[in-house]
């Protein structure tokens, strides 16, 4: 099995104290990796890590390729990172994900949308648009470039039940294609989806803790 | 009287550069407006003091020594924004403080009276030459290429800083360079607006875009046209009614902006 990303010993401080130590962690080509914790357990650092956006106080992060900060990445952020206020319409920030990607898109935004139920948002603005539809327009714009692999931090943030069961769908299909996927969240919601690969770790005391290995 | 106007060379350089400004400032006012970075344009335009009274101590172009306060500062600015906890409107605060008191001591060092001074504090028609009319058009230039160039990768770091770094931008030198032609913008708006209101030209335009537009294409449109018109309107007006250029371009500027939002407004209602 390939490993796609390898965290070595890695350790985090913030302003000099210990957000987690000790994390070892493979993640192999098609894996499906669920991270589960509390608030301030250090899920979304963890995420930063792999993203290459922070440095670990020690340890070592390896990807595949030698930045992982490419085109083969979709990422899925908190919302309350962005600017909800910002003047661009679902279809301007859909565009915009091709246009820096290096990849091209080879489906029209509506497609990614209608897997959502949310191609009427083609051409609100983002002002205009619930919490919800938010985190819709988020997920798509991050499946868009069909990257090889998938960071989702808290992506179900907002979704009512249904769009919350057409992302697993999404996710099971997709990790059935072999794309590797990995999902921080606070509780498991994808029972009754088969993922192949299937490892789910629990951030807690600074410590990752493998919970279920399904094959 | 308005024929007459076209006439005047004064007022034909004061017209170029007010347009060229204006849609330098229409664009990257965009930026500073959606980063939530109004403040540095009020910050650089206060620090080029130092470059000014620089300029006027040493008998050379006060412009250009205000440009190279403002580069400094606009370096120092992205640096501490990208290496230290320290906030950006603290970081602005504390260095246009400092440049803005070295331009004390400077002008306190300079013995004789000098006009000029007054004309970059409040800008003046009278002292706009041609050769800033040449510096106004080399920034559009700047600008213009800088944005075509960059305009997807701008736009996406303007949303989402992280998720442009996720995406392979290099964040670091596009702020770089986006606060570097900010400052520059501002220097050179400095002859026609003053240092006390240049921050006008870049905030006021870029309110309006965001507040009307419809899309974001709409937005830098029109950022640029509102400022076309309310910097030539305030140009004309200044010299019909025989008052300072940079006070009057920023009441037509501001009295637009609040009646287009009554409008807006009462037409919601």
């Amino acid at each position: 099995m390939k490993e796609q990303i390898v965290l070595k010993d890695v350790e985090f401080k913030y302003l000099n104290s210990v957000v987690f130590a000790g994390i070892n962690l493979k993640i192999n080509k098609g894996d499906y990796i669920i991270i589960t914790g509390g608030n301030g357990s250090g899920k979304s650092t963890l995420l930063k890590l792999i993203l290459g956006l922070i440095k670990p106080s020690k340890g070592l992060v390896k990807t595949e390729s030698r930045k992982i900060i490419s085109a083969n990445v979709g990422y899925v952020s908190q919302s309350n990172n962005i600017d909800k206020e910002f003047p661009i319409t679902v279809e301007e920030l859909i565009h915009l994900e091709c246009n820096v990607s290096s990849k091209t898109c080879s489906l029209s935004p509506e497609i990614h949308l209608a897997k959502f139920n949310a191609e009427h948002l083609i051409n609100k603005k983002i002002a205009e648009l619930s919490g919800g539809e938010l985190q819709k327009v988020l997920i798509c714009r991050a499946f868009v470039t069909e990257p090889e692999i998938l960071i989702l931090d808290e992506p179900t943030n907002n979704l009512d039940k249904i769009a919350r069961q057409n992302l697993y769908k999404l996710l099971m299909d997709l990790n059935n294609q072999g794309k590797t996927i990995i999902n921080v969240t606070h509780a498991h919601d994808e029972h009754g989806y088969s993922f192949k690969n299937a490892i789910s770790y629990d951030l807690v005391n600074g410590k990752l803790v493998e919970e279920v290995h399904n094959d | 009287m308005i024929s007459e106007i076209f006439q005047l060379e004064f007022m034909l350089r004061a017209i170029y550069a007010g347009l060229l400004v204006s849609l330098s400032c229409g664009v990257l006012g965009v930026f500073v407006v959606l980063r939530k970075q109004a403040f540095i344009a009020d910050g650089v335009a206060h620090a080029s003091l130092a470059g000014i009274a620089i300029g006027l101590l040493l008998g050379s172009n006060p412009i250009l020594w205000a440009i190279a306060v403002a580069i400094v500062m606009s370096i120092l600015l992205t640096y501490i924004k990208q290496n230290s906890n320290v906030s950006f409107d603290s970081s602005i605060g504390i260095l246009y403080s400092f440049f803005f008191a070295v331009g004390i001591l400077v002008i306190s060092a300079i013995d004789s009276y000098k006009p000029d001074l007054l004309s970059f504090l409040f800008g003046s028609l009278l002292s706009i030459t041609w050769i800033e009319v040449v510096y106004a058009l080399a920034l559009l230039i700047f600008v213009a290429i800088f944005i075509a160039v960059t305009y997807s990768k701008i736009v996406y770091m303007t949303f989402d800083i992280e998720g442009a770094r996720v995406r392979g931008v290099n964040v670091k030198l596009l702020e770089y360079v986006l606060n570097i032609l900010v400052s520059i913008a501002v220097i050179v708006s400095i002859k026609l607006m003053g240092v006390v209101l240049v921050t006008a030209m870049l905030v006021i335009p870029a309110t309006f875009a965001k507040l009307f537009a419809k899309n974001f294409s709409q937005v830098i449109w029109f950022s640029c046209i509102y400022a076309i018109i309310a910097t030539t309107l305030g140009i004309i007006l200044s010299y019909i009614l025989d008052l300072p250029s940079g006070a009057m371009v920023v009441v037509l500027h501001t009295v637009l902006l609040g009646f287009l939002v009554l409008m807006k407004a009462i037409r919601g209602r």
